[in-house]
């Protein structure tokens, strides 16, 4: 479990740990997937040939806490994404999904990336397939807190094996409470030994 | 107009077509090889790698079938991204498809007259010139459609399973290339089933032939179709995921929609495909910094000619009770009608799947036509290639240069 200040580093370690097509479940109404231009950073050479490079280099050096969940699907990190968030945010994460993807029952598709949003209150899938989990605190509001998310995990016996918790060091738009329930949260997964 | 004839004309090399295919293959290739990027190189070529050896869309057209993709990677894998590799693909499409519209006039009309025609009108047209030098997939994607017809006529004819075999595959192609190509099919599935169910077969053997058609002209298509998304699966995704991904695809595609505000680019609606001039443009910038443009425009004594030349065919058909004629409509109704009465605007691109058919019509009217008034064929194919010739530098990247095509270019610049 890592505990991170800026929502990014997220991407880092799943880079860093070597995963590749997974699964993530993500907690909370920020999750990162807000496309990159798509055709941003090519080159218009005026001569061929034409020198063709990798583009996931291209978005990590624009690689920020809007963004790093589309650019960890670009670079093939995940195949899937889940978000669980509090039911009152739910129709405003749909609505800022959906300014550039389709939205299809409860799975929003950006390109082919499906995002599927959870119904409120997490659920197993029966799947042995461990997740990457990751949280931002907007989890934590509407009367959510560490432990209560902490018992639906266990209830669900969720499986992940690597869980980020981006506790909201620095932003203004996250309150305190949703800080500390945050920080609790990783407590909670630390002493879990997760 | 009988379907049965000559079949020497089909059988044996025939010269005039070849040729004719050889100058459109000519006028394609004039200057492509040594002109620099379009935008549309770039951002295809960068798309060619993401999609096979990652299994990822984009950076551009996302939404689209995955041929194209696979073509340029091995082109680009083996000649470097050059001029050859991004656009050689277009130009072998582009001037084969002149001679399929030539084989595919015989087979209906056995007419040679018609057939050169029809051929020669496709090998100048400026539309599909321009196209024809950019790696877009319409072009590639026409080509393969039409050998599908081709190879679905001459299987109608009692040419054996590998002509079905090779009509299903073409197709599949077609809409690995580009979805339009899944209008003629759907009309060639019909049709053959129509057939089938018309005549006065057993019903064991009509169930039969039934199934050997839906196999060649749907479950072989489909199959190839899916094929083109191997290095996608390779990421871990299954046939039930693939299914959501052609949602997308479909809502991608409907959602993606040209407008464009200029008087000749102002060409997003089929119907005004063949009722006045219509154009798409492309623009790069060379190492010296000057921009140029490729704009492809339709011939209107070409273009225009169409819709009667169709009604022309239409009321032919009629008259001499012509199943030849019917195929012919059938298949110019199927590409044509669900752009034509479609709600969204619609690229211009799509033409190049109905304009070819279109020009066969032509082919038609215009022979029928000078078996009574002996002149009129070459009067006409003066008129259509003076036509051609005036507008072609405008496709070829040439008017920059001519001073007389800068009136047009005026027009087109945004």
């Amino acid at each position: 479990m890592k505990v991170i200040s800026e929502q990014a580093e997220a991407y880092r370690i799943w880079k860093s740990s070597g995963v590749k097509d997974r699964i993530l479940l993500h907690l909370g109404s920020r999750p990162g997937l807000t496309a990159l231009a798509d055709t941003a950073g090519l080159p218009y050479p005026g001569s061929f040939p034409i020198r063709v490079f990798g583009m996931v280099g291209e978005y990590e050096k624009r690689l920020g806490g809007t963004d790093y969940l589309w650019i960890g699907a670009q670079a093939d990190l995940i195949r899937e994404v889940r978000v669980a968030v509090a039911a009152p945010d739910r129709d405003g994460l749909l609505a800022s999904l959906i300014k550039n993807t389709r939205l299809e029952g409860d799975t929003v598709f950006l390109i082919d990336l499906p995002i599927l949003i959870l119904p409120p209150g997490l659920r197993g899938d029966g799947s042995d397939e461990p997740v990457l989990l990751d949280i931002d605190p907007t989890y934590f509001r509407h009367g959510m807190t560490a432990e209560k998310a902490y018992r639906e995990i266990s209830k669900v016996s969720l499986h992940f094996d690597i869980a980020t918790v981006w506790t909201g060091a620095g932003d203004a738009a996250i309150t305190e409470d949703e800080k500390r329930e945050a920080s609790a949260f990783a407590a909670l997964l630390e002493k879990a030994g997760k | 107009m009988s379907e049965k004839g000559n079949t020497l004309i089909i059988r044996g090399i025939d010269l005039p077509l070849l040729a004719i295919t050889f100058i459109g293959i000519g006028v394609r290739l004039l200057n492509s090889i040594s002109q620099p990027p379009v935008i549309d190189d770039v951002q295809m070529a960068f798309t060619a790698r993401n999609f096979v050896e990652r299994g990822q869309f984009g950076p551009t057209a996302v939404y689209h079938p995955e041929l194209r993709n696979i073509l340029l990677y091995l082109s680009g894998r083996v000649f470097g991204y050059s001029a050859l590799a991004m656009r050689g693909w277009s130009i072998i499409a582009g001037g084969l498809t002149v001679l399929l519209i030539g084989l595919i006039a015989l087979r209906l009309f056995r007419s040679r007259k018609a057939a050169y025609l029809a051929a020669s009108l496709v090998a100048f047209d400026g539309l599909s010139v321009m196209y024809s030098r950019n790696p877009y997939q319409s072009i590639s994607g026409a080509f393969f459609t039409f050998a599908g017809i081709l190879y679905w006529l001459r299987y109608r004819e009692g040419k054996g399973l590998v002509s079905l075999a090779a009509a299903g595959i073409s197709f599949g192609l077609g809409a690995a290339s580009i979805w339009q190509a899944l209008f003629p099919l759907a009309f060639c599935l019909l049709f053959s089933i129509w057939e089938v169910l018309g005549g006065k077969e057993a019903a064991r053997e009509m169930l039969r032939v039934l199934a050997l058609h839906f196999s060649g002209l749907a479950v072989l298509p489909l199959t190839v179709y899916i094929v083109t998304f191997l290095p996608w699966f390779r990421r871990g995704y299954g046939l039930e995921r693939w299914l959501q991904l052609q949602k997308t695809f479909y809502l991608g595609v409907t959602s993606n929609l040209p407008n464009m505000v200029n008087w000749v680019t102002d060409s997003n609606r089929a119907w005004q495909w063949f009722v006045r001039p219509v154009s798409n443009s492309s623009f790069g910038v060379s190492t010296s910094g000057r921009w140029f443009i490729y704009s492809g425009i339709s011939n209107p004594f070409v273009w225009m000619l169409v819709l009667p030349a169709i009604l022309f065919v239409i009321n032919r058909t009629l008259a001499e009770r012509d199943r030849a004629g019917a195929i012919f409509i059938g298949l110019f109704s199927f590409s044509y009608l669900p752009f034509l009465f479609s709600s969204r605007n619609i690229f211009t691109h799509s033409a190049l799947f109905v304009f070819p058919l279109g020009a066969i019509a032509i082919g038609y009217l215009v022979e029928r036509t000078s078996r009574r008034q002996g002149w009129f064929l070459a009067a006409y194919s003066a008129l259509a290639l003076a036509g051609d010739i005036y507008l072609l530098p405008l496709a070829l990247g040439l008017a920059m240069h001519l001073g007389y095509l800068q009136w047009i270019l005026a027009l087109i610049r945004p």
